[in-house]
């Protein structure tokens, strides 16, 4: 079903808008949720969180052009959350393996010209960031730190050896710390 | 903590960026890359230590050898290494590594690490053979290191299938393998493909456009990429685990996936497991058709109207014509939804037309089920075929309960092509043969002991037209059958109980809690049909002759009348209104009789409900014989064109008229014809033509 037509249903208030929805996106937000909480039965819960929020949301939104991404954002958000709600390290495992491989992406000393802490803000530096690279890595890039997948999954998604899609990501943050600091940008 | 920060910032980049990404591939194909230089050379750089084949020349032409350290080079080829370094680093100007390269090597087993630049993109077949101590194989950049055995290129440590480059039509994912790269046997010609039992993700498009004829997914799978078996239509037969994270994309247009059951397993192994019954198994593989179909009838009952933009439009469109008129009856109860489960299913199957019939059973509430009778058309009998044949609901109806408080319904199957079972339900109720036998001895009546049950069996062929006058708890009971069974069943189903009655002298009436109906006495006869040819042209038109006999002062005058119908789906003759004479001048009238027209349009003719709801009047032609001038002929005149305006659009409807003449006095023959194409419909005249009348 096209997107127009499952966002009518919500407009509608039309049930049948949450089942057309997982029956089109439902694998797909369930993975990225699974990916960061590595967890089935929390996954599940970050997709019925989303498609609550969908409900809710629609109206006043009405997100017909990335009707996914839209669903994918709340997905990963509620994802994060459910992850720092967890007590245990052990089940924050993937949190603690992106932000660790994020941190070399911000410098140590903050030349500090204009500090972000916006949420906002930071997404756009990042946008701007993405737009300087080419869309494979851009999507590489993006597998790994937005739909926080495991680097074998991006090696056979994108037909890449793993240690190929490692130096990739390492380059990728590397120009982004660069980007960053060129900018006088810290967070 | 500023790399959360940055890590959840990630949910607020552009939407476009977002999608990008979700939808990206690996759309080059990598090892096409290293195509062109690694086509002539084998490279296998696992375990070459273990293989122990005799070396094979490495034939260069003209080479230009070059040694350098021990390393005897010819155009980046590195042939051999004759020197005695325990680390060896081959030299960046090695592109390739030829077979057996280091197998002459003096000090061989001293051999502990070998270092590839990043500018050596092949290595042969055994290149290593003969490093017994070899521990640590390096590559400066692992991303260009392929191996290519097996008729396939795999990553380093053949966790990766990357390519297959074979010509076989089958092929055994060797152990090992976990992983199969997007496009990996896309658009190859891989027919059979056997998984091991360890793979666990298969990329994007892998197996696009392949003509695989099965899939066994392992268990061990975890992720199907989206389009990965995407085109596999020839795909009968498989099994997929239900587990697995998958798009709904993924399996694209394989005949065995159909999202509405669980476990995603084909008809045919569904069978193998006990789970299902051939006949249920046909019922799955409509490929969603008869779901549309099911949906489409649920709504109609729960909205009263018909399905917006159906997907099939033309199956829908036969379906409202012909079937969806139905009205609910009190007690029923339409289910807001169905699932497979909801469905019993009855394999009535009586052959003899390429036809498989099955009846689809849906309860709707508890008193009342619906009946539809699904037709797979085209050498049904095989479940092999089924891909071929084509499904849709042809029959709907309601019964209800058995034991239900009313007289219970008739129900007619048709056991061979010359016989029918008339049944019913209620205890007590008798059926008795009315003046039929006297009118043709090819038919036989037999009744059970408590006559519930009666068997009708003529010795004609089904298709030939017949007339039943049945008599129901002494009432007169009127009923014609016409080319199929259906059409009894159709009346019986609605009207096996009721009030009988005479409308008037041809016509019989009858009423109960679903409506209003009448039957016209159709006194044409089998045996009046001296011809009945089907293929009569390349325009697939059947005619039927009619030949009348009358005796009329001492003569025996006989009619004979040919009357062609086009259906060959295109468009098809509409009506046929009326044939008369102008009675104030005929001097006689010695023969009377009506024609009726065939069921429905897949029946040859037309479809009277159908015409009916179009305000159309049914075929009603009298034909009026003046016995005192006879005259054969005939003058067929274009009359004229009008339009008229269905829901969808504009029609061009032409009438036909045909005169008969007859001495003075004229059979005028109308037809209307509703080209459903308005191209070419000028080249068709379909007309009922009274062809001779002779006197003896």
């Amino acid at each position: 079903m096209d997107d127009t037509k499952i966002i009518d249903l919500y407009l509608a208030r039309n049930e049948d808008a949450v089942r057309q929805t997982d029956t089109k996106y439902g694998k797909r937000l369930l993975a990225l949720s699974e990916n960061i909480t590595a967890d089935h039965a929390d996954a599940e819960e970050c997709v019925s969180d989303t498609y609550l929020a969908a409900w809710n949301g629609i109206p006043p939104s009405e997100p017909r052009d990335h009707f996914f991404a839209w669903l994918a954002r709340i997905a990963r958000c509620s994802a994060l959350d459910i992850c720092r709600r967890r007590s245990a390290a052990k089940r924050q495992a993937v949190l603690v393996e992106l932000s660790e491989e994020l941190g070399q992406c911000l410098a140590a000393e903050a030349r500090a010209d204009r500090l972000l802490s916006e949420e906002s803000e930071i997404a756009a530096a990042l946008d701007a960031f993405l737009a300087t690279l080419d869309k494979e890595t851009r999507a590489v890039f993006l597998r790994r730190y937005f739909y926080a997948d495991r680097i074998k999954v991006i090696a056979v998604r994108f037909s890449m050896s793993e240690s190929k899609v490692k130096s990739m990501l390492l380059r990728t943050r590397e120009k982004l710390r660069a980007h960053l600091s060129e900018r006088g940008i810290t967070l | 903590m500023r790399e959360q920060k940055l890590l959840d910032a990630f949910s607020a980049i552009d939407e476009k960026y977002i999608e990008e990404a979700a939808r990206a591939n690996g759309a080059a194909r990598l090892w096409k890359r290293f195509g062109a230089v690694a086509a002539c050379i084998c490279v296998c750089v696992i375990a070459a230590a273990l293989w122990h084949r005799q070396p094979q020349p490495v034939i260069v032409d003209d080479p230009v050898i070059i040694n350098e350290n021990g390393f005897y080079i010819a155009d980046g080829v590195l042939l051999s290494y004759s020197g005695s370094e325990t680390e060896v680093v081959i030299p960046e100007t090695v592109t390739e590594v030829a077979d057996y390269a280091f197998l002459a090597n003096e000090n061989a087993k001293t051999i502990h690490t070998v270092t590839l630049s990043s500018s050596v993109q092949t290595v042969g077949r055994n290149s290593f053979a003969g490093l017994s101590n070899l521990a640590e194989l390096v590559l400066e950049d692992e991303s260009t290191a392929f191996v290519k055995r097996d008729n396939a290129v795999f990553t380093f440590d053949g966790s990766m299938l990357m390519d297959y480059i074979g010509d076989d039509t089958s092929y055994t994912i060797p152990d090992g393998v976990k992983y199969i790269a997007a496009h990996a046997f896309q658009n190859t010609p891989i027919t059979e493909i056997k998984f091991n039992d360890e793979l666990e993700y298969i990329g994007y498009n892998a197996f696009a456009g392949c003509a695989l004829t099965a899939i066994y997914l392992p268990e061990s799978i975890v992720r199907v990429d989206d389009g990965a078996f995407s085109g596999c239509t020839y795909a009968v037969d498989g099994y997929i685990p239900n587990h697995i994270d998958m798009d709904d994309t993924s399996f694209n247009h394989v005949p065995f996936y159909l999202s509405q059951l669980a476990g995603h397993m084909s008809p045919l192994e569904e069978i193998r497991r006990g789970l299902i019954t051939p006949s249920e198994a046909i019922l799955q593989t409509d490929n969603g058709i008869l779901a549309e179909q099911i949906d489409a009838i649920l709504y109609y009952y729960r909205t009263g109207a018909y399905m917006p933009n159906p997907e099939d439009k033309d199956v829908l469109k036969r379906l409202q014509q012909n079937h969806l008129h139905i009205e609910l009856p009190e007690n029923a109860v339409v289910p807001e939804t169905w699932s497979y489960d909801d469905l019993s299913c009855n394999d009535n199957s009586w052959g003899g037309m390429g036809i498989r019939d099955v009846q689809i059973r849906l309860a709707f509430g508890k008193h009342c089920t619906l009946v539809m009778e699904a037709y797979l058309y085209g050498g049904g009998m095989d479940i092999l075929d089924w891909n071929e044949a084509e499904w849709r609901i042809e029959q709907i109806m309601f019964i209800r309960e058995e034991g239900a408080e009313d007289y219970g319904d008739w129900q007619v199957t048709q056991e061979s092509d010359s016989s029918l079972t008339f049944y019913n339900r209620v205890t007590g109720a008798t059926v008795r043969s009315y003046p039929l036998q006297d009118r043709s001895t090819e038919y036989e009546l037999t009744f059970s002991p408590d006559g519930n049950r009666c068997i009708v069996e003529y010795n004609r062929p089904a298709y030939g037209w017949a007339c039943f006058i049945l008599s129901l708890d002494g009432e007169k009971f009127y009923v014609s059958q016409n080319n199929y069974v259906d059409y009894l069943n159709r009346y019986f189903g609605q009207f096996a109980h009721g009030t009988l009655f005479w409308q008037d002298n041809d016509t019989v009436g009858g009423e109960n809690e679903y409506g209003k109906f009448a039957w016209y006495i159709y006194e044409v006869y089998p045996e009046q049909i001296t011809d009945y040819r089907s293929d009569f042209s390349e325009d697939n038109i059947i005619t039927y002759t009619v030949e009348m006999t009358e005796t009329y002062d001492g003569k025996k005058h006989t009619l004979t009348m040919c009357i062609p119908e086009c259906w060959n789906g295109k468009y098809y003759l509409d009506d046929v209104q009326r044939m008369s004479v102008d009675p104030a001048d005929a001097t006689r009238m010695t023969g009377y009789y009506t024609l009726y027209a065939a069921d429905s349009v897949y029946d040859g003719g037309w479809d009277e409900q159908a015409l009916a709801r179009k305000g159309v009047n049914l075929y009603q032609g009298e034909v009026l014989v003046n016995t005192e001038k006879m005259f054969v002929g005939a003058d067929i005149r274009y009359t004229e064109t009008s339009s008229y305006l269905t829901e969808e659009r504009e029609f061009s409807r032409i009438f036909y008229e045909a005169a008969v003449r007859i001495g003075e006095y004229a059979v005028i023959v109308r037809i209307t014809q509703y080209p459903e194409d308005s191209d070419d419909y000028f080249d068709r005249i379909v007309l009922p033509v009274l062809e001779s009348i002779t006197v003896e």
